[in-house]
């Protein structure tokens, strides 16, 4: 009894440090981590950009996998719905994956996801970085300085890319702007100095327009990025998810069963048994 | 998953699970015991969780486990004291353990 006293207050003692000191991750920068096995074991090889996509798959349909190396499904969405990533992953074969961001955070204030999912299955929406990939080529060092660019403005607007009418943080306080932190620029087909600015209060990766730095209603122009990918339909029905479980392990362990219990007949049922009957 | 998880995940509640039946006193044939006990239930259990998963579902496989448990070392055991309890204390150490393990690697 003493022997069961002492052992049932080791696992207490155990069972409340492992409840006591789950360890809280602490990184020393911005960046919030996530709650999934995948990204803790593979972090260092993850990329930290943010893109928004549509599922955009052939089959109508794409699924959310587990993790980028799982054969398990947590969902199947239909093309067309929207979804957006702050972590990518890149396989040993070359496909990038995308951490699909769940919108919220746990408990312990770790961003949570739903899954992963391959980035040839979407279509990405057109942002600073796709910008970036077809009219790098073009930026240019501003010949003048940004003081007298932003001279007269109070406030700026900031916006994803050149013409993309969509706008990220208004009202932004011009003071903020000096030579050393916007650049490099672009020049728009009506004529207009964009210039690139990559961190301002905590916003990542955003464009002024110099010539008219605090106005708002800048129009779009779909013809900067011009939507060039096939659009496949979505299908009339999806279909289940999968578990990752295949027949072979459900007989593996089906097998492994009966010859376990097998064994537990022979050397304790049986022997039990006959041990009875010689008393 | 792939069948290395299933086996895995055996190695893992052996030696968990092992550490609490070495501390309990369990030796000789009841080790035996332990060990094919946890074979029968142990990739069954793995097995029903990635088909149906959730923590409702967990906590209902992992009671079951340890009813089933329990049962098979009162039933058979030859020397196993506190049959029962033997078998709670092991279920939850492991899968406090399980837990651990997933939360470090």
């Amino acid at each position: 009894m003493k022997k069961i006293g002492k052992t049932l207050k080791l696992l207490a003692l155990v069972c409340l440090l492992w409840l006591g000191l789950a360890p809280a991750r602490v990184r020393a920068d911005l960046l919030v981590e996530v709650d999934d096995s995948f990204w803790r074991a593979h972090q260092d090889e993850c990329a930290y950009y943010y893109r928004s996509y549509t599922v955009n798959a052939p089959e109508g349909y794409a699924a959310i996998w587990a993790s980028p190396l799982s054969s398990k499904q947590r969902e199947v969405l239909a093309n067309g719905v929207s979804i957006y990533s702050n972590w990518h992953y890149t396989d040993d074969a070359g496909e990038i994956w995308c951490a699909v961001m769940a919108g919220e955070m746990n408990h312990q204030g770790y961003d949570t996801i739903r899954g992963w999912m391959k980035t040839s299955d979407c279509m990405v929406r057109a942002d600073h970085i796709q910008f970036e990939e077809v009219y790098g080529q073009e930026f240019v060092k501003y010949k003048g300085t940004y003081g007298e660019a932003l001279a007269d403005a109070e406030t700026v607007v900031l916006w994803e890319y050149p013409c993309s009418g969509e706008i990220r943080a208004e009202e932004i306080d011009a003071e903020w702007f000096d030579n050393w932190n916007i650049g490099p620029c672009w020049q728009d087909p009506r004529g207009r100095m964009w210039a690139y600015v990559s961190y301002c209060y905590g916003i990542r990766s955003t464009w002024i327009c110099l010539d008219d730095p605090a106005n708002p209603y800048l129009e779009a122009d779909e013809s900067i990025l011009p939507q060039t990918e096939v659009i496949y339909p979505a299908a009339d029905q999806l279909p289940e998810v999968k578990s990752g479980v295949t027949g072979l392990m459900v007989g593996a362990v089906l097998g492994v069963m009966a010859v376990t219990g097998l064994l537990l007949w022979v050397f304790f049922v049986k022997k039990r048994k006959a041990g009875d009957e010689n008393l | 998953m792939k069948l290395f998880d299933f086996a895995l995940s055996l190695l893992l509640t052996l030696v968990f699970e092992g550490v609490i039946a070495f501390a309990w006193g369990v030796r000789k044939r009841d080790l035996l015991l332990f060990m094919l006990i946890n074979v029968l239930t142990n990739p069954a259990a793995v097995l029903l969780h990635a088909l149906f998963p959730g923590w409702g579902v967990t906590a209902v496989l992992e009671a079951g486990v340890v009813l089933v448990e329990g049962a098979l070392y009162q039933q058979l055991g030859y020397a196993v004291r506190r049959p029962w309890l033997f078998s709670l204390c092991a279920n939850i150490f492991s899968f406090c353990m399980g837990l651990a393990v997933d939360l470090v690697i």
